[in-house]
């Protein structure tokens, strides 16, 4: 169990950022300004924009006086929301379906994820604008664990009554990518399975446009484990049809990882959950190579 | 905590409080009768337009506001309204003990809102479900106008 988790805590993405030719000094035939690292899956991108900002400003027009207002990734011309995990967001907008990651990818050993640098005065509607700097960041992650807490719990006090240096340092082991510090503090939020009300589990699909969904994901009925196939056949039945001799449209991406659906949603949130206190899935609809891949 | 059934049916009864309201400029329930959407002009400052929503949020089992702050402003000797997203909202509302975050996208229409948090509404408005909603709004509402609680005076029987 602890190998799982430790795996997942440690996934990483490897991003080729581009600098959006409007931004740079030089004209159209100099070569890109492209930088390249890689994150954690655990993290926000926006975390990233001083990092990037600091190795692009020389070759940027205009100052950099503000490291995150304006600022936004882009995707292939789609603004990346910056309020979900970065592996979140890699999983649902690539659409990737990770067994055919590595043959998509045969040139290349590495799995690159291409964004784009941009910069407005106003970041386009769906990038919730950075107007506080990292705090407003760490507002909101703490936001989602008090809503991630209350589905779980029935109440944010778990969360609400953590005394300040845990706050902080449940947020800087985020940061410093201390897993035992988090563990650690997520377990004074978390209930046994008994006391269980809810799973804080968020859905993402890409298609037809991008969006999640939050189904209401109970531990346990009649005794039995409920299965993470059992929430989506209900909320996707078109995708996920009950009926066993009609092949599933879809499959389930956590952490970058398809899920077998017979899982149960309890021992996914335990193993898979992500670092603001939800079990994210992305919905990646499988290609015909997919098909014959999990079939064989 | 308010059940979504009992929330729809306060919610219509909301609306002539709403109309009430001297600051309010227009209310109207969404398509999907789930919400109410408003416009509200500053008590005091007339270049900016409160634009808020009441809607439903299934995770505290609560009303939700989430709200837009319009800038009026002048350019070319056209009038623009551009939403306005201040660093420190205290400056512009009565945001008392609220917790208000800059962090909400609007589920249709794809934009940045602030979200007023849920998490501690059923100790603010308390358990009885009659008139739950107008006294909800009698608290939160006030953080557009402190005198908004005043509309009350009036409509005890609305």
């Amino acid at each position: 169990m602890d190998n799982v988790r430790r795996r997942a805590w440690a996934g990483s993405l490897n991003l080729r950022v581009t600098v959006h030719p409007d931004l740079t000094l030089n004209s159209s035939n100099e070569p890109e300004h492209i930088i390249s690292f890689r994150v954690p899956r655990e993290i926000y991108l926006v975390l990233y924009f001083p990092y990037i900002l600091e190795r692009v400003a020389p070759e940027l027009r205009t100052n950099v006086t503000d490291f995150y207002n304006g600022w936004w990734l882009e995707m292939e011309g789609v603004p990346l929301s910056w309020n979900f995990p970065a592996g979140v967001l890699f999983d649902s907008l690539t659409g990737l379906d990770p067994a055919l990651r590595s043959s998509r990818h045969r040139h290349n050993s590495l799995n690159v994820w291409e964004l784009t640098l941009r910069h407005e005065d106003q970041c386009p509607t769906n990038v919730i604008p950075i107007v506080r700097g990292r705090d407003q960041v760490r507002e909101f992650w703490m936001h989602q664990w008090k809503q991630a807490c209350f589905i779980l719990n029935g109440a944010s006090k778990q969360v609400m009554s953590l005394s300040k240096p845990d706050t902080m340092k449940f947020w800087d082991s985020i940061l410093r990518r201390d897993q035992n510090s988090f563990d650690t503090i997520k377990e004074k939020i978390l209930p046994t399975f008994d006391n269980t009300r809810y799973v804080p589990l968020r859905v993402h699909l890409a298609l037809p446009q991008i969006r999640f969904l939050e189904p209401q994901a109970k531990v346990q009925h009649n005794n039995g484990h409920i299965r993470l196939g059992d929430v989506l056949s209900s909320e996707f039945p078109e995708w996920f049809p009950n009926d066993s001799s009609t092949p599933n449209l879809a499959k389930a991406v956590i952490q970058g990882i398809e899920v077998p659906l017979q899982l149960s949603v309890w021992y996914l949130y335990q193993e898979l959950s992500s670092f603001d206190g939800f079990l994210h899935v992305s919905l990646c609809l499988m290609t015909e190579d997919a098909s014959l891949t999990s079939r064989s | 905590m308010i059940p979504l059934g009992e929330f729809r049916e306060q919610l219509q009864a909301l609306i002539p409080v709403l109309q009430l309201w001297p600051k309010c400029l227009s209310v109207h329930a969404s398509l999907n009768g789930e919400a109410l959407i408003g416009l509200a002009e500053h008590p005091t400052l007339a270049f900016y337009t409160y634009e808020f929503e009441i809607g439903y949020s299934q995770t505290y089992q609560e009303p939700r506001l989430i709200f837009k702050i319009w800038e009026a402003t002048t350019e070319q000797g056209a009038e623009l309204q551009r939403p306005c997203f201040p660093a420190d909202l205290s400056r512009l509302m009565n945001v008392q003990d609220f917790s208000i975050g800059l962090d909400h996208l609007h589920e249709a229409r794809k934009d940045s809102w602030f979200s007023v948090h849920a998490c501690d509404t059923s100790h603010i408005v308390g358990s009885v479900k009659h008139h739950y909603l107008k006294r909800w709004a009698s608290v939160y509402l006030s953080l557009f106008d402190p005198c908004f609680s005043n509309t009350y005076l009036f409509v005890d029987d609305v």
